[in-house]
């Protein structure tokens, strides 16, 4: 159920109605507590290592007649020569698309000939592949293996058609907010250190073959190579096997990613400007530290209680005890140098301020308050839990070993850690949000409109506004151009459109806009009706100069009268108007000077398609809300042109935001004459009006 | 949607449809692969298995409840669903919700799933909480919270996955209508509709069939737990007793009679879909439940026909494109009579009309000396890797136990079933080919694309 907010000015639509909480039953009868965790019950892993330098690992597990073999290699991401981001990534997309004697297509039916997998992908500090199949076909995971590290085809008319998927991809990102965001955020984390580094469609435009083979020839070498091989296979076997298809591999060990840090950094919160977003995207972190840190199990079980699972902070916090955010959450990122941490979170434009501070607020409590015990509990539950789930196939362990060994952990990690993360303290908790979620070190990225948000977040620190391609914004440069309200109600020609209400789907009533001529006079009727409680019609009056002169409105709100009759003339607005509020009918007698063009709230629906629309334009004016009897200033932007498909068919509209009063409207005009409202959204609500094609205007309303 | 059990398959999600392969049983019959077990039963009637394996710290609860489609009136289509949702509005210890929530908040998961035999109810847990996954299941099959709210909440629920389903994806709705009407509803009433049911009958679902259901299916005489992983026995046992040995004993619930005439001569069904761009072609054949002789033979055929870029189906059709996509296989599992189905989407510029003829031609494929042993050697490839790789956690262990006690004549299958398989001769496949897809034996299903539906 959504909660909205209740809005006496609002005409139309009062779908009041409060959240209704599920109650929890009282449990009379507690589930069973835990028996105590052992440690793991995995046979040993055994070492060994070729005269190459290629090591292997082996876990014997002979209950499955499976196999499950991964080669990593130092060569991810970070390593991609400079200017020729994507290079791990392009390479290992094409590993297994051809090698030694097969094609991608012998390849594909050799692998899928025995029922296995083979993939290869590559992450910011290795390149890995695994292969899984039944451990009869042994030879064949070495031989598809070797093949494609020592002896790949990389055929160019693979190489195009991936480097064309990978720029489209990353070419759609670069307009997702989500994505865009999340490339920022790295950015921005590791300023300047090689995992912030992240390919463009650019740099993957400028990679050629030639580039894959050298980066192929200088990283992909025995020693620094690790071989992990699982499932039904003795230590004697992998051995021979390993000898076979690897004994041959020379070279000496690769250079080591250089070590740094991330350049320092002054506090600003990073705006990336997307024009007329109605949301805001919020990522909020900082880097934290090695792989092999023993700080790590504190910082998975802070995550969990900050932004994983169910009913965590940043929900509670963001869309429980604020409706703020459609999600959040948390992750932490692991690498073998250096990790990060990111806390996430969507939210509508108006409240990204407001969530900004809250989510720096969460994250201090976590740096001062000690986390309460059941809370604790919790959390160590579900980080040990989840870990165990993981734990369970051959493919499963292989990727597990190889990821604990790249990240420079011991091998007997995987059996205590369960163990060592069912200890974990508040105070050790407390510790690593000090140590890692400083309150000057991290970083804050928004994705949203930045002409909307930039004065609101600049109150919490120095804001940089961005555009998506990284070029530096000035605030005047997000600005909508302001225009002075000048309208050509010529462009409102006499015609009669319907729109249907809707609500979450549902048709809940209509309403019926009439333009037409009178002498000189424009006249503008809007009935509109709900099903459920409500029925009005205003009639405005416009002189043939095209000033605002009279305002007339009847209607019925639930079973009470209602009534507005104002005139405009002479700098005034004079008249009465009943209204239904919450404690019952009132009278309101209407006399007010008026300096300048005033809109009457009514009338504002009328104008809109009679306005110059161009993207990015604004205009600001006052308006008399009847229903409050005084005047406030409102705003129209032109915030968007989109496509979208109504009941009456499909249209190029512009999205016209109304800022300024209770409720904010986004109005939909058509671009072509002529120019029509074709749909309304209260934003916020599930309420929205349709354009409906012109020959149900007759309908009566239901 | 069909065959619910295949969604838990690592199937080709080509078309929602899932002519898929379930290929739970057989198991390896050597050390590597032999899936060690006791069982017993409770005196209320309760069956239980018990596999321990001390590889991983995980456990797997798993019930299934006699209490599918089948054990529903077809004017009451979607009440066995209905308790996949149900099943999660709390128990008497139990707030709503708290099934799933307390199971995620110890890092564990659970599914649950309602088909044309059985409802299934499987938790996987790290291995400290077996008390914890045990106390849960006995909770729910013990008191159950059902209620005009709950019962609501649930049927809304069904009913969004009803329009998202059938409203939503295309040919769904006719592949479920041509497998249901195989049957004859006076002699097999259970098969002639499908479990997403229709919205006037889940509608038309009342509290008191729900409770109804719910005593007659929902206890432990029409039960089965299986525990898998890291436990020991004896305190399972000492477990189990203290959960479940107070729940009352009922009657087994009537079983229900399928009483189907093969090969009653071919007939063709022709619709309209308005979600679907394409025409599409489909034959269906009636073949026996899966506890039959014949059925690890066409599971095979399945394999060959429709499984990967080298099946018969996807070189044949899908690579010249002449279809956007093919598929084929055995229905799911049913202790009844089964189906078999080849389903084809036409390419743009094919017509139903040659797609049939194509896909009748395939069919004549198998049954003819064309059907090699190579394509019989990559299925049976095919099958075992699959097979083996879907006995490595606790919860496909337990789901692989269950399978060969409901569906193959009892849990031994699990380690003879593979074997069986494996032993299969190009002349048995082609034999038990010829004797179930005769054209006498199929419904012809022909969708045509746009509005008249």
């Amino acid at each position: 159920m959504i909660a909205l907010r209740c809005s006496p000015w609002l005409p139309l639509a009062i779908l009041c109605s409060t959240t209704a909480g599920l109650t929890a039953q009282q449990a009379p009868v507690e589930p069973p507590a835990p028996a105590a965790i052992r440690s793991g019950t995995l046979p040993p892993v055994q070492e060994a290592v070729l005269a190459n330098g290629l090591k292997l690992l082996v876990l014997t597990l002979p209950r499955q007649p499976v196999l499950s073999v991964a080669l990593s290699l130092p060569a991810g991401s970070a390593f991609d020569p400079e200017n020729h981001e994507g290079t791990a990534d392009l390479l290992a997309g094409l590993l297994t698309r051809g090698a030694g004697t097969r094609s991608a297509a012998d390849v594909a039916s050799a692998i899928e000939q025995v029922g296995g997998s083979f993939s290869a992908t590559a992450g910011p500090d290795a390149l890995t592949l695994q292969v899984d199949l039944v451990s009869d076909e042994a030879s064949l995971a070495f031989g598809l293996m070797a093949d494609a590290v020592l002896r790949p085809a990389l055929p160019d008319d693979e190489l195009e058609a991936l480097r064309a998927r990978s720029i489209a991809s990353l070419e759609a990102g670069l307009a997702d907010p989500v994505s865009l965001g999340g490339r920022v955020f790295l950015l921005g984390s590791y300023r300047g250190h090689p995992y912030g580094r992240q390919p463009t469609p650019g740099s993957v435009r400028g990679i050629a073959r030639a580039d894959l083979v050298s980066f192929q020839r200088a990283r992909f070498r025995p020693a620094g190579a690790l071989l992990v091989v699982v499932g039904d296979i003795t230590l004697m076997k992998a051995r021979q096997l390993a000898l076979a298809s690897f004994g041959g591999w020379k070279g000496l060990r690769p250079a080591p990613l250089p070590a740094g840090s991330p350049a320092p950094t002054r506090r600003s919160i990073l705006l990336v400007h997307q024009a007329g977003a109605l949301d805001a995207q919020l990522l909020i972190g900082a880097t934290t530290f090695s792989g092999a840190d023993s700080a790590y199990g504190a910082a998975t079980v802070l995550n969990r209680i900050l932004g994983e699972g169910r009913s965590h902070r940043l929900s509670r916090a963001l869309g429980r005890d604020h409706p703020w955010a459609t999600s959040a959450g948390s992750a932490v990122l692991r690498t073998n140098r250096l990790g990060v941490f990111r806390a996430t979170a969507q939210v509508t434009a108006d409240a990204a301020d407001s969530a900004v501070r809250e989510i720096l607020a969460q994250v201090a409590l976590l740096r001062t308050e000690l986390v309460p015990v059941r809370e604790l509990e919790r959390a160590r539950d579900a980080v040990t839990g989840t870990f165990a789930l993981r734990l369970q196939t051959a493919s499963q362990l292989a990727s597990a070993i190889t990821e604990a060994r790249l990240l420079g952990l011991p091998l007997s990690y995987l059996s205590s850690f369960r163990l060592k993360a069912a200890t974990i303290s508040a105070a050790q908790v407390r510790a690593v949000a000090r140590r890692m979620l400083a309150e000057d070190g991290l970083t804050v990225v928004v994705v949203g409109d930045a002409a909307r948000l930039y004065r609101r977040l600049g109150a919490i620190a120095p804001v940089q506004i961005f555009a998506g391609d990284g070029r530096v914004l000035t605030p005047a440069e997000v600005e909508p151009r302001s225009s002075a309200l000048r309208y050509d109600l010529a462009q409102l020609p006499a015609r009669t459109d319907s729109l249907v209400i809707v609500a979450q789907g549902q048709p809940i009533g209509m309403q019926v806009t009439q333009v037409s001529r009178a002498g000189d006079s424009v006249v503008y009727v809007e009935r509109s009706s709900l099903t459920t409680s409500l029925s009005q019609t205003t009639t405005i009056v416009f002189d043939s100069a095209g000033r605002l002169r009279r305002v007339a409105q009847v209607g019925k709100v639930r079973g009470q009268d209602t009534r507005i009759a104002l005139d405009y003339t002479g700098g005034k607005v004079r008249g009465s108007a009943l209204i239904v509020a919450r404690d019952g009918p009132h009278t309101i007698t209407v006399d007010t000077t008026v300096t300048g063009p005033v809109v009457d709230d009514n009338a504002v629906q009328a104008l809109i398609p009679a306005l110059p629309l161009a993207i990015n334009t604004r205009w600001t004016f006052d308006v008399f809300v009847s229903g409050e009897n005084r005047v406030r200033p409102m705003s129209l932007t032109v915030a968007d042109l989109t496509r979208l498909t109504v009941p009456a068919g499909t249209f190029e509209a512009y999205r016209v935001d109304l800022d300024g009063g209770p409720q904010q409207v986004s109005y939909y005009v058509t671009r072509q004459s002529p120019y029509r409202i074709v749909r309304l959204t209260i934003v916020n609500t599930p309420v929205e009006f349709l354009a409906v094609p012109a020959d149900t205007s007759a309908r009566s309303i239901p | 949607m069909f065959p619910r059990s295949l969604r838990r398959d690592r199937c080709p999600a080509l078309l929602a449809l899932l002519i898929c392969l379930s290929s739970r049983p057989l198991a390896a019959q050597s050390a590597p692969g032999h899936i060690a077990f006791e069982q017993y039963a409770l005196p209320n009637g309760l069956s239980v298995i018990l596999s321990p394996d001390h590889t991983s710290q995980v456990v797997a609860v798993d019930i299934w409840y006699r209490a599918g489609s089948r054990d529903e009136p077809p004017v009451r289509a979607g009440l066995a669903r209905l308790f996949e949702r149900l099943m999660y509005a709390g128990s008497a210890n139990v707030p709503p919700g708290g099934h799933a929530a307390i199971v995620e908040n110890v890092g564990g998961h659970g599914e649950a799933g309602a088909d044309e035999d059985i409802a299934r109810y499987i938790q996987s847990l790290p291995s400290n909480r077996l008390n914890l996954g045990l106390w849960l299941e006995a909770d729910r099959m013990g008191s159950l919270a059902i209620n005009d709210t709950t019962i609501a909440e649930a049927r809304d629920g069904l009913l969004g996955e009803l329009q998202q389903k059938i409203g939503e994806e295309a040919y769904t709705a006719a592949v479920l209508d041509a497998v249901a009407s195989l049957y004859d509803s006076t002699t097999c009433p259970g098969y002639t509709h499908p479990p997403t049911g229709r919205v006037q009958t889940i509608t038309a679902i009342s509290t008191a069939d729900v409770q109804g259901f719910y005593r007659r299916h929902y206890n432990p005489s029409n039960a089965r737990l299986v525990v898998t992983g890291d436990f020991d026995p004896t305190e399972a046992r000492s477990l189990i007793r203290q959960y479940f040995g107070d729940l009352p004993t009922a009657d087994t619930a009537p079983a229900v009679s399928c009483g189907v005439t093969f090969a009653p001569g071919a007939r063709t069904l022709s619709t309209r879909d308005r979600l679907a761009s394409q025409p599409a072609v489909g034959l269906f054949y009636r073949i026996p439940g899966a506890g039959h002789a014949d059925m690890p033979a066409l599971q095979l055929l399945g394999l060959i026909l429709g499984r990967g870029r080298d099946a018969r189906l996807a070189q044949v059709l899908g690579g010249p494109g002449l279809a956007i996509a093919t598929q084929a296989g055995v229905l799911g599992d049913r202790v009844g009579p089964s189906a078999f189905g080849l389903f084809a989407v036409a390419a743009d510029g094919v017509s139903a009309d040659s797609l049939q003829a194509l896909l009748e031609a395939q069919v004549r494929w198998i049954m003819s000396d064309s059907l090699g042993e190579a394509e019989l050697a990559r299925a049976k490839h095919i099958f075992r890797a699959t097979t083996v790789s879907g006995r490595e956690r606790a919860e496909d262990i337990a789901e692989a136990l269950h399978h060969a006690a409901t569906f193959r004549g009892g849990a031994d299958a699990v380690n003879t079933d593979l074997s069986l398989s494996m032993s299969l001769t190009l002349a048995d496949v082609r034999r038990i080919a010829r004797t179930w897809f005769v054209p006498a034996n199929a419904v012809t299903l022909v969708v045509a694309p746009g509005a008249g539906r």
